[in-house]
């Protein structure tokens, strides 16, 4: 039925890819310069730096802004003018005994060049050499390592992931000291040729899982991937579904966490946002601070969750159905005073809960795209206006508003912020069912939510696990937190082998201490 | 058109005409908290109902002070040949449904009781609307003025019945249908009536009270009991927990007790084809207040004391057993014990004629009573 909505187009358009040149480099470097040139053109950017070696020509090229100055300027530049002997000319020595930067590549290509020039190294041509050397010495401003604004913990690391990607992977290498650690990157992109890291503990995660990965990402062809969430709309297993199917954090300590339960993470350059596939449903509900904190810290809080994704969920729409079909099922005095609230209220119950959902949606929105100065002016309005205004006025009941509140607290709590989004557009034709046919609609809603997210699956993993294909022995870690001592072994639905996390007994206690 | 816009068209047919909507809007609704029951004549019934007012009692403008004087209820009464008929009538005078699934408390008027409830009962619960949980009641006089009686300390009269009945007999629907049904037993029912409050001089204010339980013979009230009577009821029915009693032990002075637990156990042996009851008690209760200074340390002065706390509890209980029996009803149970031990014996020899033993039986009530735990005599003007 759904796959008719939109017909597949019959023939796979591929994109072109416009190989620039593939000349070689010639040993004059004239000719090279004038040919790199004509690439370049129109790329004020793209600086040509000349100068004599001797009585030779030489030229640096790079792009303003992407190296680091100083040290092309100590590390090659000086050296070369000051301490270069005539016959010391050749590529070989000039690697090996006068630039002293640590990453120096030889390149034969001018194809080759473009491209060293562009992910931001500077390349070396010395006239009479048939060779480039690409010297790595990048550089340029970016964001510092901070913490993340998206997401807070009250404990655990404050380091959050950064734009870029070395960077990235370097803070969980410092995390996980093992040579099991393993990344493969790729480009992505034809024109922004975007690095993609993708990252696994080998001996954890299962092949299939890791090959799975590599072939979808090798589907794409795209020209530029400005985010993750390009990737992560390119790989999913239902782009239909309206629930995130991959998760994303900034905290490496979430990405090592999950690394260890061997899932798979990708890094896209250019966004903090570090995506963990596959992903459950009860992943989304879990912070990273769920295993830092005492575990009966961490048990109630989650609990707490699960009640709340139910309201933020479910309470409009049972509030509808309940006040609208089933009366009986109201506590009488709470009637009384439902219905005296209700009493001059000029709107059936959907109606006012549709009004006041929106407004507090649209409140929401108007509050997170405003700066962040003016961004108050926003909450005042809101609280005076839609509050309090609107229950003086007696256009929406004040039973109205404290469901409405709760509710937008309810969906607060839900760690995920792509969750709860998914959650905040599943209330509304929930509220619709209500208002049509009571309890009987959100019965129907709710098997239709249920059934749907049993049906999926990310990377081979069902999305409802372990309730959705009965594990008993994993619910340690899905409505509760089990103490550390208690977790022995890791979790089954994306690991076969080596499942054992810890030695077991290791509850603390004096018997344990011989 | 296709696949997906033939489904739609289902989907609303199927929710539009099936005309199986019953949305209404609270603002739509009368919630009936109470109804009364009274014979007008024969074949003549009065049904009145209880409707709290929603504006006045306290929205988000009202204030709830209640300052205008008028109540925050509204209560009318229509006429039929029977309920349903006079709830027909009743809505032809009001702007909002009739909704009686929060209905708390249904009374039935004297007379109507003394005439069988069974009917009128059967009719209640046909109607989807109607709560097993809806406390029963039986009115001294016409049902209708309590619930015109204005009790001062809620807002709502039908909510002051409940919270006593809750705290007196504690008999909702679902018990007195299984008394009813169960043989060798007779429902009991609280009686509700209105007094006056007891200060001097014009400061007179009507009240409700619960202060004595209808005996039923099968569905028709027989008779009020009086007030040792009901406490006799209560000792029977296990209500007697948390409750106070006055045991006089010497001229003028009392012991309070509060009684803490008890235990009751029936049970009978055959004599000359007639059983023959006993009916045990085992009691705990805690001393509350010691006028009479007694020292119940006293092996001799705690023997008297108990002596007189079990004739006291006694008296209560052979009362209205006495009383019950002399009209040939069984309020505790008495046939329905022997029902459950030897059925057998139950329904070919005492079943037909129950009613007509049972002035003729025997049955004593044997009680032991304990005081397990006394005041503290040294808080006393002067140490004893």
């Amino acid at each position: 039925m759904r796959r008719r909505l939109i017909k597949p187009k019959k023939l796979k358009e591929s994109i072109e890819i416009h190989h620039q040149t593939d000349e070689p480099i010639y040993a004059d470097v004239e000719e090279n310069i004038v040919m790199l040139k004509s690439l370049f053109e129109s790329c004020a950017d793209v600086k040509f730096r000349s100068f004599k070696v001797q009585e030779y020509s030489a030229y640096l090229i790079y792009i303003d802004g992407l190296i680091d100055n100083m040290s092309i300027q100590f590390s090659a530049l000086h050296e070369l003018l000051s301490e270069t002997r005539k016959e010391d000319l050749n590529a070989d020595f000039i690697q090996e005994k006068i630039v002293s930067i640590s990453d120096v590549v030889e390149v034969d290509k001018l194809d080759e060049i473009v491209k060293q020039v562009l992910d931001g190294n500077t390349v070396l041509m010395v006239d009479g050499i048939d060779k480039a050397l690409v010297l790595n010495a990048k550089g340029g401003e970016r964001r510092s390592v901070s913490e993340p604004e998206t997401e807070t913990a009250v404990r655990g690391p404050r380091e959050g992931f950064t734009e870029n990607i070395a960077v990235n992977i370097a803070l969980i290498r410092q995390k996980i000291r093992s040579s099991h650690l393993k990344l493969i990157t790729k480009e992505i992109g034809t024109e922004t040729r975007t690095i993609i890291g993708m990252m696994f503990i080998d001996h954890l995660a299962s092949p299939d899982l890791v090959e799975e990965v590599e072939k979808r990402l090798e589907r794409i062809e795209i020209d530029g991937i400005l985010e993750s969430g390009y990737i992560e709309e390119l790989i999913e297993d239902e782009p239909r579904s309206l629930f995130p199917q991959i998760q994303n954090t900034e905290w490496p300590d979430t990405v090592v966490g999950n690394l260890l339960e061997g899932r798979v993470a990708l890094f896209v350059n250019g966004s903090p946002f570090t995506l963990i596939l596959p992903a459950t449903f009860w992943q989304f509900l879990q912070a990273n601070e769920d295993y830092y904190h005492r575990y009966h810290i961490s048990l109630f809080i989650r609990l707490l969750r699960i009640l709340m994704i139910f309201l933020a969920l479910m309470l409009p729409a049972i509030y509808i159905a309940v006040t609208t079909y089933h009366q009986e099922m109201i506590p009488t005095n709470l009637l009384y005073s439902i219905a005296a609230s209700r009493e001059s209220i000029p709107f059936p119950a959907f109606v006012e809960a549709m009004i006041m959902e929106i407004a507090f949606e649209s409140l929401r929105e108007a509050g997170l795209r405003l700066p962040k100065v003016i961004g108050q002016a926003v909450s005042i309005l809101g609280a005076l206006v839609i509050g309090q205004g609107a229950v003086e006025a007696g256009i929406v009941s004040a039973p109205m508003v404290i469901i409405v509140s709760l509710t937008g607290i309810a969906s607060f709590t839900i760690p995920k912020f792509n969750l709860a989004i998914t959650i905040r557009i599943l209330r509304f034709p929930l509220m619709l069912l209500a208002g049509l046919f009571g309890l009987f609609g959100i019965t129907l809603g709710s098997i239709l939510i249920v059934t749907h997210v049993c049906k999926l699956r990310s990377f081979g993993v069902p999305y409802f696990a372990p309730i959705g294909p009965f594990k008993w022995k994993e619910l340690k870690d899905v409505f509760i937190r089990a103490p550390w001592w208690a977790m022995d072994k890791r979790p089954t639905q994306t690991i076969s082998e080596n499942v054992q996390r810890q030695t077991e007994h290791t509850r603390p206690s004096p018997l344990n201490n011989k | 058109m296709n696949k997906l816009g033939k489904l739609l068209v289902c989907i609303l047919c199927v929710t539009t005409l099936a005309g199986c909507w019953d949305r209404t809007e609270i603002n739509d609704l009368a919630f009936v908290i109470a109804t009364g029951l009274d014979k007008e004549d024969e074949n003549h019934f009065r049904v009145s109902v209880q409707v709290p007012l929603p504006s006045a009692m306290g929205g988000p403008n009202g204030g709830g002070g209640g300052t205008s004087g008028s109540e925050p209820y509204y209560v009318d009464s229509g006429f039929g040949r029977n309920i349903r008929e006079a709830d027909d009538d009743l809505q032809k005078r009001m702007s909002r449904q009739l909704l009686f699934s929060h209905r708390r408390i249904f009374i039935f008027g004297e007379e109507m009781a003394a005439n069988g409830i069974e009917r009128t009962l059967n009719l209640i619960l046909e109607h989807p609307e109607s709560r097993l949980s809806t406390y029963l009641l039986i009115a001294k006089g016409d049902a209708l003025d309590i619930l015109t009686a204005t009790p001062h300390f809620e807002e709502l009269p039908s909510e002051a019945v409940r919270e006593m009945v809750k705290t007196s007999l504690d008999m909702d629907t679902r018990n007195i249908i299984n008394a009813l049904s169960l043989p060798g037993k007779d429902p009991v029912i609280p009686v509700v009536e209105t007094v006056k409050t007891r200060n001097k001089g014009n400061d007179e204010r009507e009240e409700i009270q619960i202060n004595s339980v209808a005996i039923m013979k099968d569905d028709k009230l027989v008779f009020f009991t009086n007030e040792e009577e009901t406490n006799g009821i209560y000792w029977l029915l296990q209500k007697m927990k948390r409750r106070k009693v006055t045991v006089s032990v010497e001229k003028d002075s009392e012991l309070n007790i509060e009684i803490r637990d008890y235990k009751i156990a029936p049970t009978y042996k055959k004599a000359h084809g007639i059983p023959e009851f006993s009916i045990k008690l085992h009691v705990e209760g805690i001393l509350s207040q010691n006028e009479a200074r007694l020292d119940l340390e006293d092996h001799e002065i705690y023997k008297m004391v108990k002596n007189k706390f079990e004739n006291h509890i006694k008296n209560e209980i052979e009362a209205v057993i006495s009383h019950a029996q002399s009209e040939g009803v069984d309020p505790y149970g008495l046939g329905y014990s022997v029902y459950r031990r030897s059925n057998r014996y139950w329904e070919k020899q005492l079943s037909t004629q129950w009613r007509e033993l049972l002035p003729d039986i025997k049955v004593n009530v044997d009680v032991e009573a304990d005081i397990v735990r006394i005041n503290n005599k040294g808080i006393k003007v002067r140490e004893a």
